[in-house]
């Protein structure tokens, strides 16, 4: 998929350039004659039909765009480029990471991001993301874009710990300026666990909110992982059915009482 | 590559009509039907790889989501992305035809669904998809990783190969047949240079539609499911390989 944003957008470029090659045949045509006015209308249908093709070609583009930004979040995490990390949010963007609370604003996000270790990747360090399985949808104009996506996390200190982990993100997307840029970024923490003992016997709680950088707000939704079991909320319709998607009562995150309106 | 003759057919549909207004100033040319005619039959090919390329999307779409729903046990919302007729083969325990024989597997697996305790990630990766010339059907290969657990039980790596296959019923894509190989299964703590599971068989309280359609062993036996499409580079295949 990747290269795709780039061809697509050519394909933006020549649909466009027919559309403006249309328009002048029409213009040039004598208005008088029957054969002529068949003519444009024969035309016009063209014109609407490359307009169409238009939107869905942008509308592609603008998927492949998000698959790449979630990758991009991923390359820049895995190595705590914290200050490139910060700068895919938007201005009003919020992170909620585990149930460690909402930090909204990308300097308030910048600042949290030291909670996951400092500013760049050091000797010892492992501090993996691998970003996978994407669903991506995008709002009919094009402004907007949600995703359900997972991280296998590989993290740890040599020769002291190595921990495995599985999250659910529910982002949001904002494209300003013709450029996405991250609205909502929602972990939910599927497990973490030591690589000895694995999940079954190690698993570990999501980590809570922290004293010495304490998020703007508090978490938006409880949850216990693993060994406790929880559906993250689905931002989309079922594929199929069309329906929204219901998780069973005993399978929801709890909306949080001290949460923000 | 799709996309640059896309782009490169929708440059020509342009030309070909900015040329037909230079033919005669004045009056409609006779040759602007033909022109007319080529460059409807040049947009309607760029329709065609659109929708292709829209159609991979939805088919990514619905496979990731079948992953994401069997992660959290939703049975019936997992069976309700097959077609009504498809079929459901995973491992060795035969084929379940028809969307409530499927739906009463996937429920044999978790009948309580999703308890404490229980971790079921199935992770959807590596999608090859292939969309069928006329639209309709489509066909992926696949691979899962899974991460299996019953807390202070047992605790399990998976990974497998799908060769599925999809169709199109009015204007929404579904499974047609989801068949699941299993490569390898071997507990955590061991791993899979020390333990390894066997493929599964058909069940006695679960009997199947029909017999396996294959036999084969898992890790440490060599097989390597079937390819639905041919070598990209040289066309060459699908190639089914005899394994020693």
């Amino acid at each position: 998929m990747s290269g795709m944003g780039v061809r697509a957008s050519r394909v933006c470029v020549a649909a466009a350039a027919a559309c403006a090659a249309l328009a002048a045949l029409c213009s040039g045509l004598a208005p008088a004659s029957r054969a002529s006015t068949d003519s444009e209308r024969a035309i016009a249908q063209l014109e609407a039909t490359v307009a169409r093709l238009q939107e869905r070609v942008a509308r592609l583009d603008d998927e492949d765009q998000i698959e790449n930004l979630i990758s991009i979040y991923g390359y820049y995490l895995d190595k705590r480029q914290w200050d490139q990390l910060a700068d895919l949010f938007a201005d009003d963007g919020s992170m909620e990471i585990s149930l460690r609370g909402i930090y909204v604003g990308r300097r308030s996000i910048r600042r949290a991001l030291e909670l996951f270790g400092p500013l760049y990747i050091a000797t010892g360090y492992l501090h993996n993301h691998i970003q996978l399985q994407p669903v991506i949808h995008i709002s009919s104009d094009g402004t907007h874009a949600w995703s359900r996506s997972r991280a296998l996390s590989e993290l740890g200190t040599f020769e002291r710990v190595g921990v495995w982990g599985d999250g659910i993100y529910a982002n949001e997307y904002v494209k300003r300026h013709g450029v996405w840029q991250i609205e909502q970024d929602h972990v939910y923490t599927t497990f973490f666990a030591t690589y000895q003992q694995g999940w079954q016997d190690a698993a570990a709680g999501a980590p809570g909110e922290s004293k010495s950088i304490p998020p703007d707000h508090p978490p938006s939704e409880l949850y216990e992982s693993y060994p406790g079991v929880s559906i993250p909320p689905f931002n989309y319709d079922h594929p199929v059915t069309g329906a929204p998607i219901e998780i069973p009562p005993d399978l929801r995150v709890r909306p949080n009482p001290g949460a923000r309106p | 590559m799709a996309m640059s003759a896309a782009a490169l057919l929708l440059a020509a549909a342009g030309a070909w009509v900015v040329s037909a207004q230079t033919d005669r100033a004045g009056e409609a040319a006779p040759g602007i039907e033909q022109e007319l005619a080529a460059a409807r039959a040049r947009v309607a090919r760029v329709e065609r790889t659109v929708e292709r390329l829209q159609d991979e999307r939805d088919i990514e779409t619905l496979q990731r989501t079948y992953g994401y729903f069997t992660d959290k046990a939703m049975w019936q919302e997992a069976a309700d992305l097959f077609a009504d007729d498809a079929t459901l083969e995973i491992g060795g325990r035969g084929v379940f035809v028809g969307k409530p024989h499927i739906l009463k597997y996937l429920r044999w697996l978790a009948p309580k669904g999703l308890t404490y305790g229980r971790l079921l990630n199935h992770l959807q990766l590596q999608p090859v998809i292939t969309i069928a010339p006329d639209g309709r059907t489509a066909k992926a290969r696949w691979r899962w990783l899974a991460e299996i657990g019953d807390y202070h039980r047992r605790s399990l790596w998976s990974i497998g190969t799908y060769e599925n296959e999809y169709v199109r019923q009015d204007g929404v894509w579904k499974i047609e047949s989801l068949h699941a190989y299993f490569r390898m299964t071997t507990p955590y703590a061991e791993g899979w240079a020390k333990a390894a599971v066997p493929n599964t068989h058909p069940e006695r309280d679960l009997p199947p539609d029909r017999p396996p359609t294959v036999i084969y062993e898992s890790y440490p036996a060599p097989f390597i499911p079937p390819y639905d499409y041919p070598n990209p580079v040289t066309g060459r295949g699908p190639l089914t390989p005899v394994t020693r």
